[in-house]
């Protein structure tokens, strides 16, 4: 129980919340607002993570350049997933996502010569040599650090140096968002959203309305796998499975569909949720191993989705009118 | 001077479902400026043929051609971009956007529509300006504009096919395919919706065409009236002509008769009674 | 040559495993409208009743497989009704998004119960005949036999019983069904009977063809039984068989030195997506086009 305690635990916590609520962004944007089930959005976070490591590790290439390389990457593999599949029902979209996905996870793991295989990023300059992509993002860190301890003293950690950069990255790009999705186009969006027919009868392009808004959503999943890549300093392909995506939808169902500003609240409800059940160390929960525990929470998140949908699928914020799903 | 090329025409226009020849060799001309009335027995083909013109059904064979250039072939939001709005039999307004943005979104060429525009709002803060001032003017002018801020699932269904047709004036087109606009609204509404045409057609030179099966109101608001039965057109004359056709009357008789047969048409507007 | 031929034969046995998936997938979606992403662990869920049957009781493999078929088919009926029924009416997304979420329930109940260790069926995998051209393992055989058998079945039943009869009439048009009498609840109940039950014979074959099998085993193969059902056009069964033989054939004759000097093993699912991407992009409809045949 002690690990309750700990800031470090809980900035830890806040900065998983911060990325996956920058993931789930892409997905609120996607399905919130465009009615496009993307299944495979890690997939966009291990192009993008994958791009930017292999840049900065082998090529040497400054970490800011290789993040826009790499989120060009994530949107052309965007474009890929959503041109043979947007004129099609909803449900083509999920597999070809889905499908994606786990075939780029599954290259990542094989490809040893262009991703380090199974060694994960490390493996990135062929066994033998430990790859590193972070330098410049730890000085960055420390730079921050530094100019926060005068306020914070000994709380001044990189992780909080982190949550403060991820944070501020987050609320920008909702800010972003909210811009978009009140504008003209946000609102051509919603008539698209609600009937694809009459927005094409007022001359709306539908499927162009629809690409970008996908290109868009997997270019924040590409952004959410650079902060995943650079949280964890280090990443194996298996750190990208479907579960995220899995994730970032309960995310978004929690905060409301087309609630771009209360994703946040549903990424923080999540994390702690997520978190809160690894403190189910004492009785009667202590029978269960770690194994058994991992295994629990993920039926339960199964559950609460699935709770939701069916009792609240405005999420906790959404506004009933102008329920989609 | 009198241009050779008409205003809108089609010719030979073909569409089956399976065996069902819906639309079987349609032709016919519309002038600009003028009112026309589709009219026709259920199952006739009329909605088909709203349906071909606007590309949301693609056609067998046959060609449309509006101010000389081709029109099908193309998808509906590039027939819609060439001037050619219609509503739907049954209604589709937004009912998950305001009143006041349902009708907002049809305005055409909005710069802040486009990705890069959208970000910066200077940038179409005054054509969205515009946009809403032309869209309460809509709404005035159909007696809606109290409800300007309610979504427009409150509305009722006359007051839909009132927003519906506010919403399609909004793309200033230069021809309207208006489907049953009075069909299931009160008698005073329809009759205010009729007059509105009249004044659009005055005020902004627009074009209509209009599938009507009440025929009071066919007869009040038509220059020319166009009937259709099984798939043919089999007549086209003044209001007055028709009323006095013989075919005419023996079609509409006839459907008394005529076995309930594959009335139904696989159109995009939903449950249709064509 | 005679590689070919193996490989060939590889491809019918692999295909007809994914057939038993995707007939399934085809079900669901043509008469309930449903696009299920749980298939795949309805099948692990039958390979692990199997093993636990064999485990607990000893039962021998045929009897083992229709336990599973059995437990599955309860299974499907049970999420329906427990589950799905709550979202029939509120649209495809959610419907789609559940169904992911069930998967997410159904596998890590599996792990939490069964552990995520390997299992393997207490069955000799080692013996192999020699047919000449090609050689087949025993196991191979009993596959290929239990999912031609089990297919015949549902060939016939889909076919000849009145049952069957009413779930064809509601793939091709629900509203005329429903007018013309059919029981729709008793289709549906059916339908999920049908798809799981095939499900938890394919789970069951798939794990024996493994050389072992851990609660990954459906989700894992779930892209192939979509591509599949997606080449079949999405509501045809005969579709859906031909289509799953022409990816499972197209997967392991990757492997061929005639084709390219072979593909690594590894890419033998990327030959499944590609096939799936470039179906939705020339013929979404699948490659038979509107005929349904289910």
């Amino acid at each position: 129980m002690s690990e309750f305690l700990n800031p470090d635990f809980w900035a830890f916590v806040l900065v998983i919340a911060g990325i996956y609520s920058i993931f789930s962004l892409g997905l609120q944007l996607q399905f919130g607002f465009g009615g496009l089930l993307n299944f495979g959005q890690v997939g966009f976070s291990l192009v993008a993570a994958y791009t930017m490591a292999i840049l900065v590790a082998r090529y040497g290439v400054d970490l800011w350049l290789a993040s826009v390389i790499a989120i060009g990457f994530s949107m052309v593999a965007g474009a890929v997933v959503a041109i043979p599949t947007l004129r099609l029902r909803a449900f083509y979209l999920g597999i070809v996502s889905l499908a994606m996905s786990e075939i780029l996870r599954y290259l990542a793991l094989n490809l040893q010569g262009l991703t380090g295989g199974p060694l994960g990023s490390p493996g990135i300059n062929g066994p033998g040599h430990v790859a590193q992509y972070t330098n410049q993002w730890f000085l960055m860190l420390d730079s921050i650090r530094e100019r926060l301890e005068p306020v914070l003293g000994a709380m001044a950690t990189r992780d909080v140096a982190t949550l403060l950069v991820v944070w501020i990255v987050a609320f920008a790009l909702i800010g972003l968002l909210e811009i978009l999705v009140r504008s003209p186009w946000g609102r051509a969006l919603k008539a698209i959203r609600e009937d694809e027919d009459a927005a094409a009868a007022m001359g709306k392009d539908v499927f162009m309305f629809k690409l970008q808004v996908f290109i868009v959503g997997a270019a924040i999943g590409g952004l959410a796998g650079i902060f995943l890549a650079l949280q964890l300093s280090a990443f194996v392909a298996n750190d990208f499975k479907p579960i995220l995506t899995f994730y970032g939808f309960v995310i978004v169902i929690l905060a409301g569909t087309a609630r771009m500003a209360a994703v946040p609240i549903g990424g923080l409800v999540f994390a702690f949720i997520f978190a809160g059940t690894r403190f189910f160390t004492f009785a009667p929960f202590d029978v269960l191993s770690s194994a058994e525990r991992s295994y629990v929470r993920l039926i339960l998140i199964g559950v609460i989705l699935i709770l939701l949908m069916r009792f609240r699928p405005q999420g906790l914020f959404g506004r009933k009118e102008e329920l989609m799903l | 001077m009198m241009s050779s090329t008409p205003f809108f025409h089609v010719e030979g226009l073909e569409k089956r479902f399976g065996g069902f020849r819906a639309v079987a060799g349609t032709s016919f001309k519309i002038e600009d400026g003028s009112i026309t009335a589709l009219i026709g027995p259920n199952g006739a083909g009329k909605t088909t043929v709203f349906n071909l013109i606007s590309a949301f059904l693609t056609l067998d064979s046959g060609l449309i051609e509006f101010r000389g250039s081709r029109v099908d072939g193309r998808r509906p939001h590039q027939v819609s971009r060439l001037g050619i709005g219609r509503t739907f039999q049954t209604t589709r307004v937004l009912r998950k956007l305001s009143v006041l943005d349902n009708v907002c979104v049809a305005a055409q060429n909005q710069p802040g529509e486009r990705l890069r525009g959208a970000m910066f709002r200077p940038r179409y803060q005054r054509s969205e300006a515009d946009v809403n001032r032309r869209a309460l003017e809509l709404l005035d002018l159909v007696g809606l504009s109290a409800m300007a801020r309610e979504y427009a699932a409150t509305l009722s269904g006359g007051q839909r096919k009132l927003l519906e047709f506010a919403r399609v004036m909004m793309q200033e087109p230069s021809l309207v395919l208006l489907d049953e606009p009075t069909a299931g609204v009160l008698p005073t509404l329809g009759q205010t919706l009729i007059e509105h045409v009249k004044t659009q057609r005055r005020d902004r030179g627009t074009t209509f065409m209009i599938i009507e099966h009440n025929m009071d109101v066919v007869m009040s608001v038509s220059d020319r009236v166009i009937v259709m039965n099984e798939g043919m057109v089999i007549a086209d004359g003044t209001p007055g002509e028709i009323q006095v056709n013989e075919m005419v009357i023996e079609a509409y008789l006839g459907t008394h008769h005529a076995p309930a047969g594959p009335a139904r048409e696989p159109v995009p507007s939903g449950p249709d009674d064509d | 040559m005679q590689e070919l031929i193996q490989l060939l034969a590889n491809g019918v046995i692999v295909g007809s495993i994914i057939a038993l998936g995707a007939i399934g997938i085809t079900l669901v979606f043509g008469i309930l409208d449903i696009g299920s992403f749980a298939h795949g662990d309805y099948m692990t869920f039958g390979a692990y009743g199997a093993f636990g049957a064999i485990a607990a009781s000893g039962l021998p493999f045929p009897a083992a497989l229709v336990v599973a078929a059995l437990a599955t088919a309860l299974l499907g009926i049970f999420i329906d009704v427990a589950v799905l029924r709550w979202f029939q009416n509120k649209g495809p997304d959610s419907m789609i998004i559940v169904t992911l979420g069930v998967a997410l329930i159904l596998r890590h109940v599996i792990y939490f119960v069964a552990g995520s260790a390997p299992r393997a069926y207490p069955i000799d995998v080692t013996t192999v005949l020699d047919l000449g051209l090609i050689r087949i393992s025993i196991v191979q055989l009993t596959v290929v036999v239990a999912a031609v058998v089990v297919i015949v079945i549902t060939a016939w039943f889909l076919a000849n019983t009145s049952l069957g009869k009413s779930m064809r009439a509601v793939a091709d048009n629900r509203d005329l069904a429903a007018v013309a009498g059919v029981n729709i609840r008793r289709v549906r109940w059916s339908t999920w009977f049908v798809s799981s039950a095939l499900a938890g014979v394919g789970g069951t074959l798939l794990a024996l063809s493994q050389a072992s099998f851990n609660p990954e085993l459906g989700w894992t193969i779930l892209l192939m039984l979509f591509t599949a059902s997606i080449l079949g056009g999405l509501r045809s069964a005969y579709g859906t068989l031909a289509g799953a033989l022409i990816v499972g054939i197209a997967m392991e004759t990757s492997t061929w030195s005639g084709f390219f000097g072979g593909l690594d093993g590894v890419y033998k699912p990327i030959i499944a997506f590609l096939i799936l991407i470039g179906m939705l992009m020339i013929r979404p409809q699948g490659l038979f086009g509107k005929a349904r045949l289910v």
